[in-house]
């Protein structure tokens, strides 16, 4: 389908008449291509306000949201009103954020393929798809259309384009202004109870005390080598050595720290 | 056709906020009597809903497009059945997000 939209000449967006000259991008066409082709090829999750406010630079133009590219795009919204012909079945579709048209193309003029089954108005279904422009009007060219059944997946939609987004704007953690962070209720509670002492970098906030401590204290060093582990244990102060080495471990599993020249020495992912 | 409107989601304490305004409210049916429910919203105050006559609220947890009446209660436009479970912890970090500046340009 996002070939399609590249192909398509009246919605392709990375048109070489465009790129070419005075291109926002910068002036290598090859690095261009690959920037381009790698975040439209990410599935993003969002809330059609974010659809209907999406930037775009020029008609033909690829859309952005918080400033980053957007390819497919999933959204979860409850139908309102459908409408189908011969060959095309069109929803309008909203998730309390706003309304928008959702169009998908029937494979056989009765919809044998039974891409409509389980649709109706009042039910909430979930649409991959991409943002089209027609006649003025954005609406959403969907791939897929699915009945939803589970309704926390509803919500955990909506969490999920907050977190993304909050991905997006703020690489280096959000900044603490005392509201919530993280996709889940309990992580916001556990972050607005002030569990944490010191400085508290908001980009670990999900982990366990000890394993944070650990984090802040990799991340504050900033040789090549990365950080000895008897350092860490050393500047944990009163903590059983055993249960930092057990943390640090855990860490590595999980991929928040790598060992860099030898097996002692570690270092942040981020 | 002007375009359709956002409908914020609310709980009971939002509703006065809201009043005059059409919301959508996640809530547990607590009771239906006649053509009026009562609800429960994710921060577990009760809210009176006045029904549509062919509303038909078939499951425990329903979503309620609906304007904010005067004395706070909502007059339903449609209903959206939400199945027998729903965690609704989730619902209310959705409602405070929307209510955070996190939720700007996202959920409202």
């Amino acid at each position: 389908m996002s070939n399609y939209g590249a192909e398509n000449p009246y919605y392709g967006g990375g048109g070489g008449g465009f790129v070419s000259g005075g291109s926002p991008y910068g002036s290598q066409g090859s690095q261009d291509g690959a920037k381009k082709n790698r975040s439209n090829q990410t599935l993003r999750p969002v809330t059609i306000k974010q659809i209907l406010e999406a930037d775009q630079a020029h008609p033909s133009a690829d859309f952005t949201i918080d400033g980053q590219e957007v390819g497919s795009i999933l959204v979860v919204g409850s139908v309102r009103n459908s409408n189908n012909s011969a060959t095309k079945v069109s929803y309008e579709v909203g998730d309390g954020t706003g309304y928008i048209d959702v169009n998908q193309w029937l494979d056989t003029a009765d919809d044998e393929g039974g891409k409509m089954d389980g649709i109706s108005q009042d039910k909430y279904v979930s649409i991959l798809g991409s943002i089209k422009v027609f006649g003025g009007k954005r609406q959403i060219s969907a791939t897929h259309i699915r009945p939803i059944t589970n309704h926390d997946e509803v919500f955990n939609h909506l969490l999920k384009a907050v977190y993304v987004s909050m991905t997006v704007r703020y690489p280096n953690g959000v900044p603490n202004d005392g509201g919530a962070r993280g996709a889940g209720g309990a992580v916001a509670n556990d972050y607005s109870a002030g569990t944490t002492n010191g400085a508290d970098s908001s980009a670990w906030a999900g982990l366990p005390p000890l394993q944070r401590k650990i984090m802040e204290i990799v991340a504050a060093d900033d040789t090549d080598e990365g950080i000895h582990v008897a350092t860490v244990t050393r500047q944990m102060g009163n903590v059983n050595v055993d249960e930092v080495t057990n943390a640090i471990e855990k860490l590595m599993d999980d991929g928040q720290l790598y060992p860099t020249h030898d097996e002692f020495h570690v270092k942040a992912v981020y | 056709m002007a375009p359709l409107a956002p409908e914020p989601r609310i709980n009971a304490s939002l509703l006065a906020k809201y009043r005059g305004q059409t919301v959508r409210l996640p809530a547990k049916v607590v009771k239906i009597v006649g053509s009026t429910a009562t609800v429960e919203a994710s921060d577990g105050g009760q809210i009176g809903v006045h029904l549509g006559r062919d509303m038909h609220i078939a499951d425990t947890y329903v979503e309620i497009i609906g304007s904010v009446k005067d004395d706070l209660s909502l007059k339903a436009l449609t209903s959206i059945n939400l199945g027998d479970r729903l965690d609704m912890k989730a619902v209310q970090a959705v409602i405070e997000f929307s209510q955070s500046s996190k939720g700007e340009g996202i959920l409202v």
